[in-house]
């Protein structure tokens, strides 16, 4: 894989930050933290775009802190839609009316599958 | 293989997408990113990134849309405003290169697609996911709770729909305790 040089000047309270979460995150090299940084921010920055929010919870299941920063709050979610008109006959209307008064069918396996496979 | 779903950017390779659907294969090269800035709809790409650019692989376009007041029952329209028709989603395609079918992506992307609806439904009150699938597909989509409306105009357009109160539903369910569809 191709690899571009990186450098940066850290103040020398964050290096000590740096070199207790190396030492704790059993991390060997900077680039490897970076590159373990760069993939929780990424993943972070995607749950935002998806509309969910990122949050700690204890043991019984609780939120007890939301993430919240105002580089995360910028990435808007989305799902800004635009609308579309769809032509349908009478007898369309008809059948989706008849059809959505029923009770709806139990979820199928694949339904069951599909929602749970995150 | 790792997989990504997100909006499509222009930056990814659709060059050699093929689904064996002529028209769903022009409407990714040649359209997707036009209708995208033009806000007539939104297409998602499942990206596989492990060479760049990104290649698509699979995507589907989600709009929204309303069904005509016209031929509904008030029990169903109870509760919504009377100016407008019932608001809804629109899956307006779906579509999964040839080399990657059989691996369950169609699945992912439709899950996603979900997830999506589910998502804006909190905010815009919609509730039913609409798709116009071609006959050989609706099998497919019958699998996953869609149903199927019949007197379309046209035979090779055939509406369905699936009620987003059953998705939700089936979100954390186990497997050994679903129903199988006839």
């Amino acid at each position: 894989m191709k690899t571009v040089k990186f450098q940066a000047d850290l103040a020398s309270t964050d290096e000590v930050v740096l070199n207790t979460l190396m030492e704790e995150l059993e991390v060997r090299s900077k680039a490897d933290f970076l590159a373990k940084a760069l993939a929780l921010m990424n993943w972070a920055v995607k749950e935002k775009k998806r509309g969910h929010r990122i949050v700690t919870i204890d043991e019984q299941g609780d939120v007890i802190r939301e993430l919240v920063t105002p580089e995360l709050e910028r990435v808007a979610p989305e799902f800004e839609l635009p609308s579309i008109s769809t032509t349908w006959t009478l007898q369309e209307v008809e059948s989706f009316g008849e059809l959505a008064s029923e009770s709806q069918p139990k979820p199928t396996t694949h339904l069951i599958r599909a929602m749970n496979r995150r | 293989m790792d997989i990504n779903i997100r909006k499509l950017e222009s930056s990814d390779r659709t060059t050699d997408f093929d689904c064996g659907d002529a028209q769903l294969n022009e409407y990714l090269k040649r359209y997707a990113l036009k209708d995208q800035r033009r806000m007539f709809g939104v297409t998602y790409a499942a990206v596989c990134c492990e060479e760049p650019p990104c290649k698509v692989i699979g995507y589907y376009t989600l709009a929204n849309t309303s069904i005509p007041r016209q031929g509904l029952p008030e029990e169903i329209l109870k509760g919504t405003p009377k100016y407008q028709g019932l608001p809804a989603f629109l899956l307006g395609r779906l579509a999964v290169d040839k080399r990657y079918q059989g691996k369950d992506i169609g699945e992912v992307l439709l899950s996603r697609c979900f997830e999506h609806c589910l998502t804006i439904a909190k905010v815009s009150g919609a509730r039913y996911l609409i798709t116009d699938a071609r006959e050989s597909a609706v099998s497919w989509y019958e699998r996953y709770n869609f149903r199927t409306i019949v007197g379309a105009a046209n035979p090779d357009s055939i509406k369905m729909f699936v009620d987003l109160k059953v998705v939700a539903q089936a979100i954390d369910m186990k497997a050994s305790a679903a129903t199988t569809m006839h």
